[in-house]
């Protein structure tokens, strides 16, 4: 368990703020976990935060085999696993 | 005591969200957990002075957040950069607030056993 | 005259309400309305117009303690006078909607 923050984020980073604003106060151990719009993030890692992102949410949006290498895919029971070693968990929507 | 952070992001009256995470920081105080809030990104807008509901039949934000004294919430935090990126200063706010720094938000999340963004 | 309630017996329209209709609505809950009521009727309409809802106990009660002082804002001396769930029970004499985050 640790108290750096996992950090879920949810819109796509072109129609919403929610990335920007999510890393204008991420601290550098917190993680990052881009989910539901939030994947199409992943095409170009988006900070020096270890990053991850939803593999079904990037499949749905034909985004296989396009991201980049240094963000790491996971399934929901990978996200599972991450919620459960972060003390918080934030979402931005 | 439980505790709680919410942390409010969302413009007062474009959608239902500023109004949610106030009842729910009012009906966790009401249950005794211990409520702190902090304001950023558009978040901020919704402390702003002079709201006036009159004429489009919304509960009125700025008065309800008037109450937050009343019901124990404290702190009432910040982001002071949100603030100023909106050409707004503390005396363009209905309530007094504490000012906090973007920076600090890992170890403030870390006083608290909940954490909410809204 | 027959006023339009909810299930809960809080008024439909708020702009129903008189005192004529308070001490219906009082009656209904066995209580009858003196100076002392009335007094705290007054003080939960100000906290609706001051606020923008119906308050939940504490803040009420702190509500009361800042106007009234603390012989007033206390949960003893409203429980006396509106007995069971005060706030409640003030807000639906006083005409105001149901407490929303009143347990």
């Amino acid at each position: 368990m640790t108290d750096a923050i996992l950090h879920l984020v949810q819109q796509s980073p072109t129609a919403s703020s929610a990335l920007r604003d999510c890393l204008a106060v991420a601290g550098p151990a917190d993680s990052i976990v881009l989910m539901h719009d939030g994947v199409y993030a992943a095409m170009e890692k988006p900070s020096a935060h270890t990053c991850y992102a939803l593999q079904s949410d990037l499949e749905e949006r034909g985004l296989q085999g396009r991201t980049d290498p240094a963000v790491t895919l996971i399934d929901y029971s990978g996200l599972v696993e991450l919620c459960d070693q972060h003390r918080h968990n934030l979402s931005w929507f | 005591m439980a505790s709680l952070l919410m942390i409010c992001r969302k413009a007062p009256y474009g959608t239902s969200y500023a109004r949610e995470a106030i009842d729910i920081a009012l009906a966790a105080s009401a249950f005794d957990v211990d409520v702190a809030m902090l304001f950023t990104d558009d978040g901020v807008l919704q402390l702003v002075k002079g709201q006036n509901t009159d004429n489009t039949g919304s509960k009125n934000v700025e008065s309800v957040l008037s109450s937050l004294p009343l019901y124990d919430v404290a702190p009432i935090l910040v982001n002071e950069a949100a603030l100023s990126e909106r050409h707004l200063t503390t005396g363009d706010l209905n309530l007094p607030v504490e000012l906090c720094q973007p920076g600090e938000l890992p170890t403030l999340c870390a006083k608290y056993d909940r954490v909410l963004t809204i | 005259m027959a006023l339009a309630t909810d299930e809960e017996g809080y008024l439909l329209d708020l702009t129903d309400w008189n005192p004529t209709v308070a001490e219906q609505l009082a009656d209904e809950e066995g209580i009858s309305l003196s100076e002392a009521h009335w007094e705290l009727i007054e003080l939960i309409q100000a906290f609706y117009k001051e606020f923008d809802h119906s308050p939940a106990m504490r803040p009420l009660i702190k509500y009361a303690k800042l106007k009234l002082g603390a012989d007033k804002g206390n949960s003893l001396y409203f429980l006396s006078l509106f007995p069971g769930s005060p706030a409640k029970l003030l807000s639906r004499i006083a005409g105001l909607p149901r407490p929303e985050n009143c347990l």
